[in-house]
């Protein structure tokens, strides 16, 4: 037997080899993700707590963004965007999720359809389509104003309405796949079972369907949390002077005023509360739901 | 205790394709009456039908004297089991079984007695706190039955519920589920494709083909007196040859095979002589003796034996006529014959059934 294995089959022994070492194999994308995710997660600690001369570290950096108001305002937006937005696709996207998952595979099919097609269409290139549409002169101010339901255009563009638009369009998907995974392969005998037990269609969806969804619900909002937090183009482009965001500071701080070490601090900053956002969101959903991986 | 249950002309399509046709059912209080049938034969339509899951296309349900027809299935009070047991995996056993106390607006108090009450029942006191995920497929069965009687409904309705189990559970769920409708008089209609399910549980068997029952009786009826060859031929096992109908001596009848062979004496049923029919036998009827043995008999030769253990299952060619297959009990005192032997194969008549064709 151990003859035939070690002469015949040297493809198998090459096999045991790699399987001695599995991360031999994985060795090719450890150095890719080392020199494109670490060196530069690395070097921006080395910028955050960079000393004023040639050595040592220094907390200056830090204590210039807790003692400043301007960033605490800037931080308070982000989350306030961030906190309605998530509200926002959560109202929209669970009845969404919820109909995907109830109907019938063609009108499933065009819901999925009608969520995955922007999905796939780059942000920006959303965010201008939405700067035509909500103009002063544009379709839905028309529309409005030609319905009769306003006198005159509303301001829709670079302010916070804008913002909010745009930015549910864009993460209401991040809202629904997660929901919709979860009530697609919710055993749909289990509501029906509560209505044989004596539960209104209402009181078997806030029973049954609505706790076992929670962890999609939990997903989703995480998700659209995370990705609103440190969101960049749509709020740039669609908001106003008073939208200012994380990212848009970061923006100016490294752009304009060409001052790294406090770039850096900000974009620290923000990649601890998105970790944040995400530990708390693991802790109720999973974090391999979150991740898309389906976790149970 | 038990509610009794009319169905009046029951249909349901899907599409072109009828699911139910025209079915009628009177179930009295108290009685366990299965549908059996395979699958796509409309049984568990029917049943969900009763339950208030599917609108019926035509006909009317009656529960205990009130038409429920049109009543949503939270109204009807009815008890349902279902096949996957739907047990809420977020919720203990306790409340799962206290769900449809807490719909029905029970006080905490009552509640907590009633499913311990419940649970004791099954045979699974002292189990509430656990959840479902933590249970074994047989004490889920138990919860998903204490929970559909914790609320004493009048009428209990099972889909398949042993199909998930193993066989020795499956034999020891048939025990406590006869128990149970013992013990309450409750109605249960139970859907099975199991033929061996339905006739030791069911005091009726309604067999069920292409949306239709096809003949509704005890066990032994189906078994017996089949009213057509379908039925036959789903229950039990049984040698069907086709032929003529022709009388036998005074007041008999036999069948005449179409292939030719000597004629085979059954019950006289309601054909006139003539008339194309099946001649049936049951397996088990048939005795077998020496080629001469004395006494009356239709002469044959051993084709085949398979040894099944308690019995051997014999294929016989009769003299110039059919193949029959025969029991034959493996005792001493039985006739054991040997392949290719000549032998002499009879039954009474009575046990033979001729059915139209």
């Amino acid at each position: 037997m151990t003859l035939v294995a070690a002469s015949a089959v040297p493809s198998v022994k090459a096999a045991r080899a790699w399987r001695a070492r599995p991360g031999l194999m994985i060795a090719g994308a450890l150095a890719f993700c080392a020199i494109v995710y670490l060196l530069p997660m690395l070097s921006l600690f080395g910028w955050a707590f960079q000393g004023q001369g040639s050595s040592g570290a220094s907390l200056a950096q830090l204590s210039r963004l807790i003692g400043d108001d301007t960033y605490h305002y800037a931080f308070f937006t982000t989350f306030k965007i961030a906190a309605i937005t998530t509200l926002i696709c959560a109202l929209i996207g669970y009845p969404y999720a919820y109909l995907m998952a109830t109907t019938g595979p063609r009108l499933a099919m065009l819901l999925t359809a009608a969520v995955m097609i922007p999905f796939w269409t780059s942000v920006l290139a959303r965010s201008l389509a939405w700067m035509i549409l909500l103009g002063r002169k544009g379709v839905v101010n028309e529309w409005l104003t030609g319905l009769g339901l306003l006198e005159r255009p509303a301001a829709l563009l670079f302010n916070s309405i804008g913002v909010q638009i745009g930015m549910v369009h864009v993460l209401l998907p991040f809202m629904v796949l997660p929901i919709w995974s979860i009530l697609s392969r919710l055993d749909p005998g289990l509501p029906r079972a509560a209505r044989s037990l004596g539960a209104s269609p209402a009181a078997a969806f806030i029973h049954v369907t609505l706790p076992l969804s929670l962890p999609g619900l939990a997903a989703g909002a995480t998700l659209v949390f995370m990705f609103a937090i440190g969101f960049y183009i749509t709020p740039a482009l669609l908001g106003g002077p008073n939208d200012l965001t994380i990212a848009s500071l970061i923006e100016m701080v490294v752009r304009d005023l060409l001052d790294w070490p406090f770039g850096a601090m900000l974009s620290l900053a923000l990649l601890g509360l998105v970790a944040l956002v995400f530990a708390c969101g693991a802790a109720f959903a999973g974090a391999g739901r979150i991740a898309g991986m389906e976790g149970r | 205790m038990g509610a009794s249950l009319q169905i009046n002309g029951l249909g349901k399509s899907y599409g072109p394709s009828q699911a139910v046709a025209s079915v009628s059912l009177d179930i009295a209080a108290g009685e366990f009456v299965s549908l059996l049938g395979a699958s796509g034969s409309g049984k568990t339509t029917t049943l969900m039908m009763i339950a208030g899951f599917t609108p019926p296309d035509a006909g009317e349900i009656v529960l205990d004297g009130q038409p429920i027809t049109h009543l949503p299935p939270e109204r009807r009070g009815i008890g349902v089991v279902f096949q996957n047991y739907a047990l809420f995996p977020h919720m203990n056993v306790a409340r799962n079984v206290g769900f449809p106390l807490k719909m029905r607006r029970v006080s905490a108090a009552d509640t907590a007695r009633r499913v311990a009450e419940a649970l004791a029942r099954v045979g699974l006191a002292g189990l509430g706190e656990r959840l479902p995920a933590q249970l074994s497929g047989g004490q889920q069965q138990r919860v998903a039955l204490a929970r559909a009687l914790v609320y004493e409904p009048g009428l209990l309705l099972m889909d398949e519920p042993l199909g998930a189990l193993d066989r020795s559970l499956r034999e020891t769920m048939k025990t406590e589920i006869r128990r149970l409708h013992r013990q309450l008089g409750i109605t249960i209609v139970y859907v099975t494709h199991d033929q061996e399910e339905a006739l030791t549980l069911s005091d009726r068997i309604a067999l069920m083909d292409r949306g239709r029952i096809v003949q509704i009786g005890s066990a032994s009826d189906l078994y017996e007196r089949p009213a057509n060859a379908f039925v036959a031929g789903f229950i039990g096992e049984s040698t069907m040859i086709g032929g003529k109908v022709v009388r036998d001596g005074e007041a008999g009848q036999a069948l005449l095979p179409a292939t030719g062979g000597p004629p085979l004496p059954a019950r006289p049923g309601g054909l006139r002589e003539g008339a194309e029919a099946t001649f049936l036998l049951r397996p088990e009827k048939a005795s077998l003796s020496a080629a001469d043995a004395p006494g009356s008999g239709l002469r044959a030769t051993v084709q085949d034996i398979v040894y099944v253990g308690e019995i051997s299952r014999l294929t016989l060619r009769l003299d110039g006529g059919p193949e029959l297959t025969i029991k034959q009990p493996n005792r001493a005192d039985a006739y054991q014959a040997k392949i290719g032997e000549a032998v002499k194969i009879g039954w009474a008549p009575d046990d033979a059934v001729l059915l139209a064709a």
